[in-house]
């Protein structure tokens, strides 16, 4: 036994190259799966904890002020679990001589907040027994102001100091909050002690529902559970207005986002495991064959059978096993971390929390490990078959057989000599021809998979805001009023009211008609799913595409909805090609019919300004008093760019992982070849071949088998691409089912450049090969 | 007669580990145009490195080896390169016949890149394998491999044919044979064959033996009547 122990950590040291490019496959494999796979719950916990840690608020109450009656009602009624009022108001305050719209949250900093709980980033929570009125500010974003820690202002005739930077649960995601009772962005929030208002009132309500924290707070049950009990208070307190915190701007945002990634990081680690799974077993089988002297000696000297595989299982086990902890440690602990880093430059994100998911963990261990050792004990197996004086022999050298190509001489009898020899080499050894192929046709599927969901996010951003949205603004209206700002302008009145599905189905959707239902068409570009495009006449009943999939409506399908108390019954007309939202387009002459009142509530205008003068625009409409709101087509074009650049850092790691990943098999596998035929080789060097038509001999065969796998590859990449888009289950939000050409390109060029690089790679090796190999008996 | 081969006090070291082997010690010899020479010895006695460094496949330590006239121990790995393609027809113990070419396609490798003017196919006639032109080597016998491994050496239409130890994987008849072939090639196309051997029965048919020993030239025979081949017997 000793002597089989040591025998075995011998000759382990001399596997140990070819074992350790099992390790490297294994790891790469492993890693950067579960890391993919952990990206998303990850970057979903992290937020979760955070609203554990702060005990963010379920939901939030406004229209107060409340009384100490309500308020108490709330707290003892059966589903909820805690309450805290507050109160808040919006007003200008001084910022470095020039008014800034702030939120004033005042708090009472006496006691503890039990709900939203600020976190400190700088500085301290304000003392309330201080002589000045300390204040905290939330900390800073591209539509807040960086207000310095130490400000001293003026204040409703009192001083205030700002003492601390915060993070409040509620904010973090980079998006623009509306004054309701002014009209415009609030650019500062303030959190001040109760000091500073003179009387104790309360406008707002944080309220915590019973049995919440049971729920991940990103999960759907959590978001079902909170509409089924919001629902019901709202039932019983009809003169309350309940924001839930799925309604909430930044949960939302993030619960989109995340939901992107989530899709990206289903499809692909699976794919890429089952290229790592295969290629690793063939490389084991390899190794093992290479083995067959050994196992021969072994045999004639007497050990038994067992004995002799365990002893290649244990090679195997710790082989895939080290690759795996590899992996799992850098895989889990590194991608979810930098993909939490991406999102945190468009996010202020608390710190991260890593969560290890065990079941992951433990299936993907499992599915590598049992892999590389099945694939061993079944080529031990085979060798153990033989007799031991077989298996010292050498191994009879592949025969070479007539393929098919030769059955039609017009092409064989025109193909080089070296061409010939090729193409038998080929299909000489299948298993290498079959590995080659799905290994590099399964890479340039991942790259191509990758850039094209980098096309799809973008493309979704150009279709919506520059071809299919013809208007730079969207401007809501409290009362159909002239507005003399845009008279000036190309404009049109828009009724938007939120209906619900009632067909089989329920579901929200917009309800868009407008005051006249031809010249609607300059202002939105209507097209089918196919990109034709066609006229809104008095006739239109048109669902936006993401709407007909999801309830597998189309055109000719009859949609019924209620609208303002009234139930009706609708032909859809046609389907248009729309990316955020969910919308019905329908003729203001329909409505009419239906005697559905049109109270016009936004308008459209088209200006021809430049993007400076739109933000003066803009901010002239946001001082009329009859508007609500403004947005900037352009703004929103912004805010998705900002977004899409942050998914474009995943995708380019997923991109360079599929890059690495196609390395690593490539050069593996031309180093199976070249090692299968070092006689060959080394015979090929004898009679006089130069250095460069050794390594074409080698390579020649690869390039062309690389050459198919990659067209295949690109077949599958798009497969994979369009599986990736129909699997992003976030409402509101499709991507474009589109693949540039310059993707295509760059895919096929980024192939055949690794191609190049593992050509250089393998030059060493054929090298290597000694003539005298040629004279050797066996290998 | 020319000189085709000379060996001027050939000395090659090898290093193992610490030690250092002398493998050939200033060994010389020289051979003719035509000949049919046999390099003889024990094993380990370093006929061997006499092949690898005529081959071309090694170079040595000191000394000349000149081959038509041209010193090949003062060329580069490209030079040495081109004298195996040009100069040097081998032919090896165990065949080593490319499995996915046919006989005919084996032959036509070294004419590929000789551009040597043989037909192939007349050169498998000569060797009596025109009928297993179009048989891959795993469907050819082991002494129709070296007939095929042959006509391949021949084929290139060298200077020299480099014969490692032609008969050691055949049995007696077919080896034989195969010896048959080498002599009538030396004799009827005045080639230069050479074979490296450690069986002493095959210097009988030779013009030439050198035995080695020990990494030297113990003995050199020069035999102006070789016995037929059907005449010995190992």
């Amino acid at each position: 036994m000793k002597k089989f122990t040591k025998l075995i950590f011998r000759e382990t040291w001399t596997l140990f190259p070819k074992l350790l490019a099992i390790v490297l496959i294994v790891a790469l494999g492993v890693g950067f799966t579960l890391g993919l796979m952990t990206a998303a719950p990850n970057l979903h916990y992290s937020v979760e904890k955070f609203y554990e840690d702060t005990n963010a608020a379920d939901a939030m109450i406004i229209g107060g002020p409340f009384s100490d009656e309500i308020i108490n009602d709330i707290k003892n009624h059966p589903l909820i679990d805690d309450v805290y009022p507050y109160f808040s108001f919006d007003g200008d305050v001084d910022f470095k001589d020039e008014k800034k719209l702030a939120r004033i949250n005042v708090i009472n900093f006496k006691e503890e907040i039990s709900i939203n709980k600020l976190t400190i980033i700088e500085g301290r929570l304000p003392n309330p027994d201080s002589e000045t009125i300390e204040v905290v500010i939330e900390q800073k974003q591209p539509f807040l102001v960086d207000v310095p820690l130490g400000y001293i202002t003026t204040f409703m005739d009192k001083t205030i100091e700002v003492v601390g930077i915060v993070h409040n649960p509620w904010y973090f995601a980079f998006v623009e909050e509306i004054s309701h009772t002014e009209q415009r962005p609030i650019e500062i929030i303030v959190y001040a002690d109760e000091s500073l208002q003179n009387e104790k009132t309360y406008t707002n309500i944080l309220i915590t529902l019973n049995n919440s924290k049971k729920y991940k707070l990103f999960s759907r049950s959590y978001r079902d559970f909170l509409q089924e009990k919001i629902d019901i208070l709202q039932k019983e307190y009809p003169e309350l207005y309940f924001i839930r915190l799925d309604m909430n701007q930044s949960y939302a945002k993030y619960l989109s986002d995340v939901g992107i990634t989530e899709a990206v990081s289903l499809l692909f680690p699976v794919f890429f495991l089952m290229v790592t799974v295969l290629v690793t077993m063939a490389s084991m089988m390899r190794i093992v064959e290479d083995q067959r002297n050994q196992i021969g000696t072994l045999r004639s000297l007497g050990f038994g059978n067992l004995k002799i595989l365990s002893k290649y299982i244990i090679y195997s086990l710790i082989s895939s096993g080290l690759g795996t902890i590899i992996g799992i440690g850098g895989g889990v602990y590194f991608i979810p971390r930098i993909i939490y880093n991406v999102y945190s430059t468009v996010y202020n994100l608390p710190s991260f929390s890593i969560q290890y998911y065990f079941n992951y963990t433990s299936i993907i261990s499992v599915i590598m490990i049992a892999s590389v050792v099945t694939v061993t004990i079944l080529s031990v197996y085979n060798h153990l078959k033989e007799k031991p004086t077989e298996l010292l022999r050498p191994k009879v050298p592949k025969s070479g057989k007539k393929i098919f190509i030769e059955k039609i001489p017009f092409i064989w009898k025109r193909l080089k000599f070296k061409y010939k020899s090729t193409f038998r080499n080929i299909f000489r050894y299948k298993r290498n021809l079959f590995l080659t192929l799905i290994g590099i046709a399964g890479s340039t599927a991942l790259l191509l998979a990758g850039f094209g969901v980098k096309d799809s996010v973008d493309l979704a951003g150009k279709y919506q805001y520059d071809d299919i949205l013809s208007y730079d603004l969207e401007v809501s209206i409290n009362k159909q009023t002239e507005i003399s700002e845009i008279a000036n302008f190309n404009f049109i009145y828009v009724f938007s009211v939120t209906a619900q599905l009632q067909n089989k189905n329920k579901d929200f959707i917009t309800v868009l008609s407008f005051e006249d239902s031809s010249r609607i068409n300059e202002f939105i570009n209507f097209r089918n799913k196919n990109k034709k495009n066609f006229e809104f006449t008095k006739d239109s009943v048109i669902i936006t595409k993401q709407f007909a999939s999801k309830h597998n409506l189309s055109v000719g399908d009859k949609i019924k909805l209620s609208i303002s108390n009234q139930t009706i019954e609708l032909t859809i007309t046609h389907i248009q090609d729309y990316y955020f939202g969910n919308n019905v387009y329908i003729a203001k002459e329909i409505l009419e019919q239906y005697d559905v009142t049109l109270d016009y509530n936004k308008i459209y205008v088209i200006t021809n300004l430049t993007n400076q003068e739109k933000d003066v625009l803009k901010q002239k409409l946001e001082n009329n008093s009859s508007i609500t709101k403004v947005a900037l087509k352009e703004d929103l074009k912004y805010m998705y760019d900002q977004t899409s650049k942050s998914l474009s850092s995943i995708i380019i790691m997923m991109v360079v992982f599929s890059c690495a990943l196609a390395l690593v098999i490539n050069y593996n596998l031309i180093l199976i070849n070249i090692h299968t035929r070092t006689r060959e080789i080394a015979t090929l060097k004898v009679l006089g071949y130069q250095e460069f038509e050794v390594s074409g001999y080698v390579f020649r065969e690869t390039f062309i088998i690389s050459l198919a796998a990659i067209l295949i590859g690109i077949l599958l990449g798009k497969t994979l691409h369009f599986s990736i888009i129909s699997i992003i289950d976030v409402d509101g939000v499709i991507l474009a089912n589109e693949i540039k050409s310059l993707s295509y390109i760059l895919t096929f060029i980024l192939s055949l450049v690794f191609l190049g690089i593992e050509y250089f790679l393998s030059l060493p090796q054929t090298r290597k090969i000694n003539m005298i190999e040629a004279l050797k008996s066996y290998d | 007669m020319r000189k085709m081969v000379e060996f001027r006090d050939v000395v090659k070291n090898y290093k193992i580990g610490s030690q250092i082997i002398r493998a050939n010690d200033n060994v010389s010899f020289e051979v003719y145009e035509g000949e049919l020479c046999v390099i003889v010895g024990p094993s380990g006695a370093g006929k061997t490195t006499i092949l690898n460094v005529l081959g071309g496949m090694d170079t040595i330590d000191e000394g000349q080896i000149i081959v038509d006239g041209k010193d090949i121990s003062k060329l580069s790995l490209k030079e040495l390169t081109l004298y195996r393609r040009y100069d040097v027809g081998f032919v090896f113990q165990f065949y080593n016949l490319m499995p996915q070419l046919t006989a005919l396609e084996n032959v036509e490798i070294a004419k590929e890149i000789t551009k040597s003017k043989l037909d192939p196919m007349d050169i498998l006639e000569q060797v009596g394998l025109k009928e297993r032109a179009n048989n891959f080597p795993s469907q050819l016998s082991g002494g129709e491999q070296q007939r095929v491994s042959i006509a391949r050496a021949i084929a290139k239409n060298a200077k020299i044919l480099l014969c490692d130890e032609p008969t050691g994987a055949l049995d007696f008849e077919i080896g034989k044979q195969v010896l048959k072939l080498l002599a009538s090639i030396s004799k009827n196309h005045n080639k230069t064959v050479i074979i490296v051997t450690h069986n002493q029965a095959i210097t009988e048919i030779a013009n030439r033996v050198i035995q080695i020993r020990d990494g030297k030239v113990s003995r050199i025979i020069v035999n102006d009547h070789p016995k037929d081949i059907d005449e010995v017997m190992w």
